[in-house]
């Protein structure tokens, strides 16, 4: 209990109010911050100080904070104000005794001063330069250059490409960064290189850079270091954002003399070869020919362009083609082929031959011609065959058309004849798949309806259908039994005739009928007396057959008429009825 | 009131002038228009006569901008292209010629010169092709569609009447041996006509590459009017095969010109 009454006591123990001023870092390069602190202690809430003026910084607040501690059983309160502090220029910063109020006494901070270092060398991490393969060049002729960032520390990042301040020259074509090591001096560098092909559009000294190059460097800081947090986790540099210039240099820019210049020189810069190659060489009047020139060499590819083929020479000549395909990054070096096609207009052309080509040779420091032997062509046929008006009805006088030859195209046609819709065939539409699964699915429907129909009448209709079909055949039968004299087989297919027939007039099973029906069903209800009468015969003799079964043709023949009679007759008095 | 009524007498001379009218008019038009483009026509080909096959290829392509096309049309068309120097572009209107009327003597007599001209053997079929090739797919198509009705008209009508089914059954056995026949010759067909090469390359050199991507590696280039099968598309990218080597590969859409419609 003594105790506690002893630290209750205690902690109402406080500090006398203070008011100090410290600077961190105190030491710093051109171009970095410090940060001063302002604290109160045991002042209670007291606001943040306006500051004076200060010689070389600029001063801005950023920011308070406060803080309880107990020491030694006393216990006290701080509020701390901060301010950055950014020197203007290397030298001194010298931050007076600030003076503050509290509670009616004055206090006074005491004075802190901020010293600065010169700023960050870019030479000392990194330079540009720009390389060029020699001092002067020739209008038009298209060179390499290289813009190359050298460093001691690797940087973070380095922008994708340089940018190469310049007048009078374009830029044709970039080609990869490369990355990798360079040895000057003693010492090795990183390098990182842009390749670039330049073209020079005018004459005179014309400066080339400078080339800047952005970068992003990590650079140990003297304010992270202190940071025991961020050297722990490696953050012990403080991320900069430095942009690298090379020198600007100066290159003289020549136009190709004008003396001794070809006529057909158009600009041409470089070294080239010329190779002319015609396909087909063995043609008729009117075909096509297609000329092909390959310039090989190193120059001004883009700019390249070869002499028109002149008018009057036998051809027609259509637009040309050209494509380049280099056999260097930069497109400095390889082939550009150009296309053209040429018609001949007449057979006595025997061969086809390019205007000379000349260009100005940089390094021979010479103008050049190229005179390509002409290629060798065969024509057949004449320029009428080929050419006679379309449509037109020819005259009486004039002379058959000639007969093609077997290599030569049909004349053309002169009626545009049937249209035809431009479509997917029929086989492949929706509709034409629908139109034939048509018929099948409606035949199966069809099966399918009959069969539902006829169910319940199945066995009648059936039974009927077969009597019909047994009459009709005995009653066939009857005309070749009758002929053969087979009178036993004749009576019996009679008898199956006869009661088949009543069975399906009469209704009832067939061979259940005898000569009474006539008088009971027959003649009763309307059939035909003479009809009833050739019925009475048939089954006369059908029970005279069952004694003697000796008959002979024309008494067979007799009843057979009678038989086909009665069949007649029974059908239509059944349909009467 | 009674006066005001219409003679049935007149209103059907009204209907039937009224008939007459849009039968005149919906005859008429189609008329005009096949008129318009025989005109067209024919000047398209004297421009061709004059030797100018750049400007004849662009007034065919005009006459053919409507949807419609016919052989003749796609024959002179070929012309001008070749004459022009598109050798790629005459060969595709010469098969699609070929698909239009496969048994016009000028346009099979000008594939073949036109095949001899460019070193192109693509084409030399068997007699069992040429046999196909008798008939357009759709006379096929057509042809088998009207065995198949003829046959089931007459398995029904044997249905329904015994009597017809007797009388019918010779016919019915007859017509059902032609409509399979016609059927499978028009499976037959169309399975040649698929592996027909239904693409034309337009420029010499064309890279064939390894995937349907710019920066893919080429494996192989064919000439200008190489003719390839079409086996897939991607985007804007066609997987062909080159029949004669069975070699496949990718080529962009706008290298090549498609041959069916």
């Amino acid at each position: 209990m003594l105790v506690l009454v002893l630290v209750s006591c205690g902690l109402r123990l406080v500090a006398a109010p203070s008011f100090t001023a410290r600077i961190e870092p105190d030491n710093v390069a051109a171009g970095e911050s410090a940060t001063l602190q302002l604290v109160f202690t045991d002042c209670g809430r007291i606001g943040a100080p306006q500051l004076p003026p200060i010689a070389n910084a600029t001063i801005q607040f950023s920011g308070s904070s406060q803080q309880y501690s107990i020491a030694n059983g006393t216990s006290s309160s701080s509020v701390v104000h901060q301010y950055t502090v950014q020197p203007n220029a290397a030298g001194t910063v010298e931050i007076p005794g600030l003076a503050v109020e509290v509670d009616g006494k004055r206090l006074v901070s005491n004075p802190v001063t901020l010293r600065v270092g010169k700023g960050l060398e870019l030479s000392e991490i990194g330079f540009v330069k720009v390389v060029t393969p020699k001092p002067d060049c020739y209008l038009g002729e298209t060179f390499p250059v290289d813009v190359k960032f050298y460093f001691r520390q690797s940087p973070q990042d380095v922008a994708a490409n340089p940018v190469l301040r310049m007048d009078g020259f374009t830029i044709d074509q970039q080609g990869k960064r490369q990355s990798g090591q360079e040895r000057i001096g003693a010492d090795i560098y990183g390098v990182v290189t842009w390749k670039l092909s330049l073209t020079p559009v005018k004459t005179g000294e014309l400066p080339l850079g400078p080339a800047e190059v952005e970068t992003i460097f990590v650079l140990q800081s003297r304010n992270r270091n202190r940071d025991p947090f961020a050297r722990f986790f490696g953050n012990g540099g403080e991320q900069r954002r430095l942009t690298f210039a090379s020198e600007t240099n100066t290159l003289r820019v020549m136009a190709p003399p004008a003396a001794g210049r070809p006529a057909g020189f158009n600009g041409a810069v470089g070294r080239f070869t010329l190779d002319l190659t015609a396909s087909p060489t063995n043609v008729s009047v009117g075909d096509p020919v297609t000329v092909r020139l390959k310039v090989r060499g190193r120059g001004n590819f883009r700019a390249l362009r070869l002499p028109d083929f002149p008018p009057g020479k036998g051809f027609q000549s259509y637009a040309g083609t050209n494509s380049f395909e280099p056999t260097d990054e930069l497109g400095l070096e390889g082939v550009k082929t150009f296309e053209q096609v040429l018609v001949p207009e007449h057979g006595d052309i025997t061969e086809v031959a390019w205007p000379p080509f000349s260009f100005w040779n940089p390094d021979a420091k010479r103008y050049e011609t190229l005179d390509e032997r002409p290629v060798p062509l065969k024509v057949r046929g004449s320029l009428a065959a080929q050419v006679q008006p379309v449509g037109n009805i020819p005259s009486a006088s004039s002379s058959p058309a000639p007969r093609p030859m077997a290599n030569e195209f049909r004349p053309l046609a002169t009626r545009i004849g049937a249209w035809s819709e431009t479509g997917a065939p029929v086989v492949h539409q929706p509709w034409f798949i629908g139109l034939l699964a048509l018929p099948p699915t409606a035949y199966l429907a069809l099966v399918v309806v009959l069969r539902i129909r006829s169910r319940p009448r199945d066995t009648s209709r059936t039974v009927r259908q077969r009597q019909e079909q047994s009459a009709v055949e005995a009653l066939r039968t009857l005309s070749t039994l009758a002929r053969t004299g087979d009178a036993e087989a004749f009576s019996a297919a009679l008898n199956r005739a006869v009661q088949e027939r009543l069975a399906l007039t009469l209704g009832g099973p067939a061979g259940a009928f005898t000569a009474d029906v006539v008088e009971t069903r027959l003649v009763r209800d309307g059939f035909p007396d003479e009809d009833a009468e050739c019925l009475r015969r048939i089954f006369a003799a059908l029970d005279l057959a069952r004694y003697s079964r000796n008959a002979t043709g024309s008494e067979l023949e007799s009843l057979r008429t009678d038989a086909e009679a009665v069949d007649t007759a029974l059908r239509r008095w059944e349909g009467k009825r | 009131m009674n006066d005001r009524k219409t003679d049935p007498r007149d209103r059907f001379a009204s209907l039937l002038g009224a008939l007459l009218s849009a039968w005149l008019f919906l005859g008429m038009a189609p008329t005009a228009r096949a008129a318009e483009a025989d005109a067209a026509f024919e000047s398209a080909n004297r421009l061709l006569a004059l030797g100018k096959a750049v400007e004849a290829s662009k007034a065919y392509e005009q006459i053919g901008a409507a949807g419609r096309t016919s052989p003749a049309l796609e024959r002179n068309w070929a012309q001008a292209c070749y004459q022009s120097g598109r050798p790629g572009p005459a060969l595709a209107h010469l098969r699609r010629a070929t698909l239009l009327d496969p048994r016009d003597a000028d346009v099979r007599a000008d594939l073949a010169v036109l095949r001899t001209k460019i070193g192109n053997s693509l084409g030399s079929s068997d007699d069992a092709d040429a046999a196909f090739r008798v008939l357009k797919l759709d006379e096929w198509a057509w042809l088998a569609l009207g065995a198949v009705w003829i046959w089931f008209a007459m398995l029904a009508a044997g249905r329904v009447s015994p009597v017809a089914h007797a009388a019918l059954r010779g016919f019915t056995s007859g017509s059902g041996a032609v409509a399979i026949v016609l059927s499978a010759l028009l499976f037959a067909a169309v399975k040649q006509r698929a592996g027909e090469p239904d693409a034309v390359v337009l420029a010499p050199d064309t890279p064939v590459r390894q995937s349907p991507l710019d920066e893919a590696r080429a494996t192989f280039a064919v000439p200008a009017a190489a003719e390839l099968r079409v086996r897939d598309t991607k985007g804007g990218w066609l997987m062909v095969e080159e029949t004669a080597t069975q070699r496949f590969g990718w080529l962009k859409q706008s290298e090549v010109l498609r041959i069916g419609f």
